[in-house]
């Protein structure tokens, strides 16, 4: 008798845990870190060509909220020969961009996350990106110019 | 021996149940985004349900709007209770800065 209470007890829990794991299960969460930075990537492009460079200031602050949503890491550095609005990295701050007049050496220190070592001389138009994208699990890390 | 049948039916039945528990634990966290969807082909999906092939949802975030779109239908979201994510992606807008985000249902 003893051990059918505990088999019934064994089968409340499992189905108690299987309601919980069907319902608590957010597929949100189990995004790929790649298509999220993929999605960064592409959609700055796009915004920059349809939309002009005043707007990417704006995508990349719904991008950091919506990340944020789905429970993941995001944080970016920029270099820039355009005032693109988002603050001025000074010290060890993220989410920010160098601006630049003339020549900018960029080397890793400042990029963080990515291993990049290049000198930008004087050109027009720089934006360049260098993301992080991360959850517990896994993360993905890229560098782009526009 | 009475008891004996009934214990075999409990250990029974609880195989069963860790075979469900197993299988909505591992295959739902599984399956997102085994789809390859290719994001350009998705952009002329928006709000005015005018495309018959998937159920979608629109977040509009700068008047937080949401649509369901059920196979070309404006739904509510009870329509969409029993389905999953399979796609999800921030555009920036179509014709102008617009963001929102796209989630597909499989």
């Amino acid at each position: 008798m003893k051990s059918q209470y505990i088999l019934l007890a064994t089968i409340a829990i499992i189905i108690i845990l299987s309601f919980i794991t069907y319902y608590n299960i957010s597929p949100i969460k189990n995004i790929n870190p790649n298509l999220i930075g993929e999605n960064f990537k592409d959609q700055i492009i796009y915004t920059y060509q349809n939309f002009g460079y005043n707007y990417i200031s704006n995508y990349t602050l719904y991008f950091q909220n919506y990340t944020k949503y789905i429970n993941y890491n995001f944080s970016f550095i920029c270099i820039s020969s355009y005032n693109l609005s988002i603050p001025a990295c000074n010290g060890n701050n993220i989410n920010c961009c160098y601006y630049f007049n003339g020549y900018f050496f960029v080397n890793q220190s400042i990029l963080k996350y990515c291993n990049e070592n290049f000198i930008l001389y004087n050109p027009p138009n720089w934006i360049c990106f260098c993301y992080n994208v991360n959850n517990s699990n896994s993360y993905y890390v890229n560098f782009f110019c526009i | 021996m009475r008891s004996w049948i009934i214990l075999v039916e409990l250990a029974f039945s609880i195989i069963l149940l860790t075979f469900f528990f197993l299988y909505t634990y591992y295959g739902k966290s599984n399956n997102y985004n085994i789809y390859t969807f290719d994001p350009n082909n998705l952009i002329y999906l928006n709000s005015s349900c005018n495309n018959n092939l998937y159920i979608y949802e629109i977040i509009n975030l700068t008047n937080n709007n949401i649509t369901i779109c059920y196979f070309g239908k404006q739904v509510n979201s009870t329509y969409i209770q029993n389905h999953e994510p399979i796609f999800e992606y921030l555009y920036a807008g179509q014709n102008y800065f617009n963001p929102y985000i796209l989630i597909i249902f499989g």
